[in-house]
C-alpha cells in the first residue's frame, strides 16, 4: 500500500509577522539541531518499522517547516540520511521547503544527492518594501538567484506567492506574478495572506500601523492572476494550486483526497489507522517521549464516520476536478448526495458548486468563496460556547 | 423604646460617595467586622459593583452607643441613585424620618442631587446635609456650603464635613443622626400598618417582604393582609437585616425589618402597598401606593429560537425581584417569537438585558427601545402603542401623541450654549434657566421621551466633558407629527427595525440608519439592498455588495484539525446572527437606530 510521509523541521532564520505555524528561530531553540535530528532519527525509526512490517510503501515525502534549510548542509546530510534509512521509500516524490537565502551550492547539492526531487521556495512576493513589513529580510534578486540554483539541482521548483499583503495594489500583485512567470517555475501556490491572531501582523494591523487590501482588491489579484495563469498554460487544480500539466503535487494530493498520512517531528500531524494524531509541540515533551522509545504522539483523536464524510467534502472540494461520487460512495459505504442532500442544494442555489452524476465541484465563484462552502459542511457540535 | 429608633437613609448623585459612606457607617458601629466588609457591601448584584450603582435597596440595622451614652437602633435604608428607579426612591424615603443629603465637595450639587432631595421634602424628612469627599485637594467645601444655601435653602453651615473614603467625621454623621432626626412616630397598640418598601424572592422561603411598620406589630403566627393586593398570608417569621437576616419576635411601630409570610409570587406582595392584621385590619391603607409604570419597551429575542422557554423562565425569574419589569410575549416577522418587556428607563433595560445574557447564559436579540404612544384612530379608537412595527397605517391614523417629560440639566455656565443647542435638536422647549452659582447653571426643558432613551444622555455628556448631570420626570401626552419608518433588506420589510420619527427628522434618520446598516451587516453571497421607507415611499437606499472571497489559506501539513477548527468557528458565528430572509443580521443591527441622530 503507497502512503505519504510529512517530517517537520521547526527552526527558522527568523519569525515573519504573519506566521502562527510552529517554528522558531534557530538561535530561540532550547533544543539544539543536532539533538532534534536524533529525535527524528529515533521517531523515523519506530514509524520505519511500523510501515515496513504493514507492507507499506512510501511514495511522497515532505520536509517542512519553519524552513528546513537553515540547517547546515552537514545537518541536512543527516536528515536525509534517516529518511532514505528508515522509510520504504519506492521512487518518492520527496519535497524540501525552502527559503531565499537560506539555500547554497552545497546544500542543493546534498539534497539532490540523496533524491529529492522537488523544492518549494516561499517567495511570497519580490518587493522589499512589503517584504520588510511581513519582516521577511529578503530582496528579488535573492529570490530568483535561490530560483536558479534550485532549476539546476531539482525537477521541480514549486514557488509560493502571497497576496493581499500591506500596501499591495492589484497591479503590484499581477507585477510580481508576471516576474515570477518568467522563470517558469512548475508549480505555484497562490494564498492570501490571513491575520493570525497574536502575530505580530495581527497588531499592526489593530493598531492600525498596517494596512491591508479590502476583499475586493484581493479578490481582484486573485482573479487576474488565474487568468494569467491559465494563459502561460498552468493548470489551476486546486483553489491555490497551479502547475504545469503533470506536476500537480502527489503529497499534497494525498491530504486533499483524505487519505492516510504519517507526520514525524515536533507537532507533527498524522491521519493513521482512522484517528488524527498531534506530536507533542514542546520540545522538551517531545524528546523525552522519544527518549523513552514511545511514539511522541500527544493528541490521539479517533475519526467518526460523519467527520470522515465531512473531511472528503471538505479537502475534496479543495480539487478543482471536485469529489468523485462513486468514489465517495465505494470509500464511505453511502452516498453525498444523500448525506448531504440539504447543504449541496443550498450551496448549488448560491451559485456556489455545481454538480452531475460523477463529481460536485466549485464554480469559479465558489473558488474565491471556498470557505462559505467548506464551513457548511461542517457540523458544529450542538452547544455554542457562549462566552465567546 | 421607639424614642431610640432612628430611620434614615442616604441620597446622593451617582458616584457621590453614598456606598462608600454606608459602609463606613456599618464598620464604625461593628455591624461588620473590617474582615467581613467587602467593598461597598449594601451593592450586592454583581452588575451593581460593577456599574457602582444600587439598583436594588437594602435595609440594615446598626446598634450605636451614642454621645450621651445611650445605645440607639439606626436603621440604614439604601436608595438607587438613578432616575429610572425614581419610584423606588420615593418608596425608602417613606420609610424613613431623615436623610444624609450627600454632597460631593468637588461637584458640589447635581441634577439627581436636586431630584432626591426633592422628594425627600415632599416626605417631609428632616435633611442632613453631608459635604462627602473633602479630603481630595481640589475640594471647596466653601462653594458647595453656599450652593446647599442658594439652592436648596439649607444651612451650609450645619452641613457635616466627612471624608467617607478616610473615615473622617464618621461619627459625627451618626450624633446627627441621633440628634438631628426624629424618632418615629406611631403607636404599637394600633392597628398594624406596615409599609412594603421592597421585597425578594428566596427559592426555599418565598418572598421575603422588607417593611416599615408605621403602627402596631406584626409577630409570627399573626394572619396579615396585603391591602391592595388583597391577599391574607400567616406570617412564618420576621426579623432584622444586621446586615444578615436575623430573626426576632416582634417588629413593633417605628421599626424596619423583614417579614417572611409565605408568598409565592411577588405580585402578591408589591413595593408601596400596606401589610395590616387580618383580624384587626387598618381603616385606611398608608398613602402613596401606586404601581411602577414602565416608560420604555423593547422586544427580547433568544438569537436561537430553541432558547424561548429559556427565556421566558429568566424573565420570570428575574420578575420575581423586579416587579417593575414587564413582559409579554411577541412574535416578529423577522425574529420570530420573543416578549415584548417593559422597563422603567434604558439603564433598566440595559441592566435586565446584562443579567439575562450573563446570569443566564442567553444569547439575546435586543430591539430598539420605544416610549408608549397613544395613538387616535379615524373610527374613534385610541390605542396604546409600545412596538414601533404595530403603528397603524396613516391613514387610519387621527392623531399621535408621545410622553413628554421636564427635564433638569445640571451645566458648567461654559457649555450652556451646547446643552441648549442640544436640547433644541432633540425638539426640546425651553422653560427656564437659572444660576445655582456664578458658574452654574440649571436649565429647564420640556422634551419628548423618545428623544431622551435614544442617545440624549451620551450626547449630553459628550458635548459637556462629562460635567452635565441630567434628571426628568414626566409630564404627560402631547401631539406630535410623528410617523413609522419602515426598513426593507432585499426588498423585504424587517418589522423589528421599524422606528416612529417625526416627520421633519424621517429623511435624514433614514438615510443615517441604512448607512450603518450596511456597515454592520456583513456581506453576504449575494448582493442585498438596504432600504428605509415610509408607507410605500422609500426614502433611502445603501447597497451591501455581495461578497467576492475570503482567505484562500494554506491547510498546513495536512492540518486538518486546525482547518475545522477554523470553520466550526465560521459557523458558530453566523448561528449568533439571526437569518431574516436570506439575509443573516448581527445582533448589533437591531440597536443600530440607537447611534443615529
Amino acid at each position: 500500500m503507497e502512503t505519504a510521509v510529512y517530517v517537520h523541521v521547526p527552526y527558522c532564520a527568523t519569525k515573519c509577522h504573519y506566521c502562527d505555524f510552529l517554528s522558531f528561530p534557530l538561535s530561540q531553540s532550547s533544543l539544539a539541531p543536532g539533538e532534534y535530528l536524533a529525535c527524528l532519527e529515533k521517531e523515523l525509526s519506530l514509524r520505519g518499522r511500523e510501515l515496513a512490517a504493514g507492507g507499506y510503501q512510501v511514495t511522497t515525502v515532505y520536509i517542512g517547516g519553519g524552513t528546513p534549510t537553515v540547517l547546515a548542509a552537514a545537518e541536512l546530510d543527516r536528515l536525509l540520511c534517516s529518511c532514505s534509512r528508515h522509510l520504504p521509500l519506492v521512487s518518492p516524490e520527496w519535497t524540501v521547503e525552502a527559503n531565499p537565502g537560506t539555500l547554497d551550492p552545497e546544500k542543493a547539492a546534498v539534497l539532490s544527492r540523496h533524491g529529492v526531487t522537488r523544492v518549494s521556495l516561499g517567495v511570497q512576493d519580490l518587493d522589499r518594501n512589503r517584504l520588510a513589513l511581513l519582516g521577511r529580510n529578503c530582496t528579488a534578486d535573492d529570490a530568483r538567484r535561490a530560483f536558479v540554483l534550485c532549476r539546476e539541482n531539482f525537477a521541480v521548483v514549486a514557488v509560493d506567492l502571497l497576496a493581499g499583503l500591506p500596501l499591495q495594489r492589484p497591479c503590484d500583485f499581477t507585477v510580481t506574478l508576471t516576474a515570477v512567470l518568467e522563470w517558469r517555475p512548475q508549480h505555484l501556490s497562490l494564498y492570501s495572506l490571513k491575520t493570525e491572531e497574536g502575530t505580530p501582523l495581527a497588531a499592526a494591523v489593530a493598531s492600525g500601523e498596517v494596512l491591508l487590501p479590502g476583499e475586493d482588491e484581493t479578490a481582484e489579484m486573485l482573479t487576474a492572476a488565474r487568468e494569467l495563469l491559465t494563459v502561460a498554460g498552468y493548470v489551476h487544480y486546486e483553489i491555490a494550486n497551479f502547475a504545469q500539466p503533470g506536476h500537480a503535487c502527489r503529497h499534497n494530493l494525498v491530504y486533499w483526497q483524505n487519505k492516510p498520512y504519517l507526520g514525524v517531528g515536533l507537532g507533527a500531524h498524522s491521519y493513521w489507522r482512522g484517528k488524527r494524531l498531534v506530536n507533542a509541540q514542546s520540545l522538551p515533551v517531545y524528546a523525552g517521549l522519544l527518549d523513552r522509545g514511545l511514539l511522541p504522539a500527544a493528541e490521539e483523536l479517533t475519526v467518526t464516520e460523519r467527520e470522515a464524510m465531512e473531511n472528503t467534502m471538505i479537502l475534496g472540494l479543495r480539487l478543482l476536478e471536485g469529489v468523485d461520487l462513486d468514489g465517495f460512495t465505494a470509500r464511505h459505504g453511502c452516498d453525498a448526495r444523500l448525506v448531504f442532500s440539504a447543504e449541496l442544494a443550498r450551496l448549488k442555489d448560491f451559485g456556489l458548486i455545481s454538480y452531475d452524476f460523477k463529481r460536485v465541484k466549485l464554480t469559479a465563484k465558489g473558488i474565491n468563496l471556498a470557505n462559505e462552502v467548506f464551513a457548511e459542511f461542517i457540523s458544529v457540535a450542538g452547544n455554542l460556547d457562549k462566552t465567546q | 423604646m421607639q424614642d431610640r429608633i432612628r430611620n434614615f437613609c442616604i441620597i446622593a448623585h451617582i458616584d457621590h460617595g453614598k456606598s462608600t459612606l454606608a459602609d463606613r457607617l456599618l464598620e464604625y458601629t461593628g455591624a461588620l467586622s473590617p474582615r467581613e466588609m467587602t467593598d461597598q457591601v449594601l451593592d450586592q448584584l454583581e452588575l451593581e459593583r460593577e456599574r457602582g450603582i444600587t439598583i436594588k435597596l437594602q435595609a440594615v440595622r446598626l446598634s450605636y452607643s451614642a454621645g450621651d451614652g445611650r445605645e440607639y437602633i439606626l436603621n440604614l435604608i439604601d436608595t438607587p441613585g438613578h432616575v429610572d428607579f425614581t419610584y423606588e426612591v420615593s418608596r425608602s424615603l417613606a420609610a424613613c424620618e431623615g436623610a444624609l443629603l450627600v454632597v460631593d465637595a468637588v461637584q458640589g450639587i447635581e441634577a439627581q442631587t436636586l431630584a432626591n432631595l426633592y422628594l425627600a421634602l415632599e416626605n417631609n424628612l428632616e435633611i442632613i446635609p453631608v459635604i462627602n469627599k473633602i479630603d481630595l485637594k481640589s475640594a471647596d467645601v466653601e462653594k458647595v456650603k453656599q450652593e446647599l444655601e442658594d439652592v436648596v435653602g439649607l444651612p451650609g453651615d450645619e452641613a457635616l464635613l466627612v471624608s467617607a473614603k478616610e473615615g473622617i467625621g464618621v461619627r459625627d454623621v451618626l450624633e446627627a443622626v441621633v440628634k438631628r432626626i426624629p424618632p418615629p412616630a406611631g403607636n404599637h397598640a394600633n392597628s398594624l400598618q406596615a409599609l412594603i418598601f421592597d421585597s425578594h424572592y428566596d427559592s426555599y422561603r418565598g418572598v421575603i417582604a422588607y417593611v416599615r411598620v408605621m403602627n402596631g406589630e406584626i409577630r409570627p403566627r399573626m394572619k396579615i393582609r396585603m391591602m391592595s393586593a388583597e391577599k391574607v398570608f400567616e406570617v412564618a417569621e420576621v426579623g432584622y437585616f444586621r446586615p444578615l437576616m436575623t430573626r426576632s419576635e416582634v417588629l413593633a411601630a417605628g421599626e424596619v425589618g423583614y417579614v417572611v409570610a409565605g408568598v409565592k409570587n411577588v405580585r402578591d406582595c408589591r413595593v408601596g402597598d400596606t401589610v395590616t392584621d387580618a383580624a384587626r385590619p387598618a381603616a385606611q391603607p398608608l398613602p402613596g401606593y401606586r404601581k411602577a409604570v414602565p416608560m420604555v419597551y423593547c422586544g427580547l429575542y433568544p438569537v436561537d429560537s430553541n432558547e424561548y422557554e429559556q427565556l421566558r423562565e429568566a424573565l420570570e425569574k428575574l420578575n420575581l425581584n423586579d416587579a417593575a419589569l414587564t413582559f409579554e410575549p411577541e412574535t416578529s416577522a423577522a425574529l420570530g417569537f420573543g416578549f415584548r418587556c417593559g422597563f422603567l428607563g434604558l439603564l433598566h433595560m440595559e441592566i435586565i438585558q446584562e443579567r439575562l445574557e450573563r446570569e443566564y447564559g442567553l444569547s439575546l436579540i435586543t430591539t430598539a427601545p420605544s416610549v408608549v404612544y397613544r395613538v387616535n384612530l379615524t373610527d374613534g379608537e385610541e390605542r396604546r402603542i409600545d412596538n414601533p412595527a404595530l403603528l397603524p397605517k396613516a391613514g387610519e391614523i387621527a392623531s399621535v401623541e408621545e410622553p413628554y417629560v421636564a427635564s433638569r440639566i445640571i451645566v458648567p455656565s461654559q457649555y450652556v450654549g451646547a446643552v441648549m443647542e442640544l436640547c433644541q435638536e432633540k425638539r426640546g422647549t425651553f422653560v427656564n434657566m437659572e444660576y445655582l452659582a456664578a458658574d452654574r447653571a440649571l436649565l429647564t426643558y420640556e422634551m419628548p421621551l423618545s428623544e431622551i432613551i435614544f442617545d440624549f444622555f451620551d450626547l449630553l455628556k459628550s458635548r459637556t466633558r462629562g460635567y452635565a448631570s441630567l434628571d426628568y420626570e414626566l409630564l404627560g401626552y402631547r401631539s406630535a407629527r410623528l410617523v413609522k419608518v419602515d426598513i426593507l433588506l432585499n426588498g423585504e420589510t424587517v418589522d423589528a427595525l421599524s422606528f416612529i420619527s417625526h416627520v421633519d427628522r424621517a429623511y435624514q434618520r433614514g438615510r443615517e440608519l441604512t448607512g450603518k446598516l450596511r456597515e454592520i451587516i456583513p456581506r453576504q453571497l449575494f448582493e442585498v439592498p438596504v432600504q428605509a421607507a415610509i408607507g410605500n415611499k422609500v426614502i433611502a437606499r445603501e447597497t451591501i455588495k455581495a461578497l467576492r472571497k475570503n482567505v484562500l489559506d494554506k491547510c498546513y501539513g495536512g492540518d486538518i484539525t486546525r482547518k475545522r477548527k477554523l470553520l466550526e468557528k465560521q459557523k458558530a458565528g453566523k448561528k449568533r446572527m439571526k437569518q431574516v430572509g436570506s439575509v443573516e443580521i448581527p445582533q448589533e443591527a437591531f440597536m443600530a437606530v440607537l447611534g443615529i441622530d
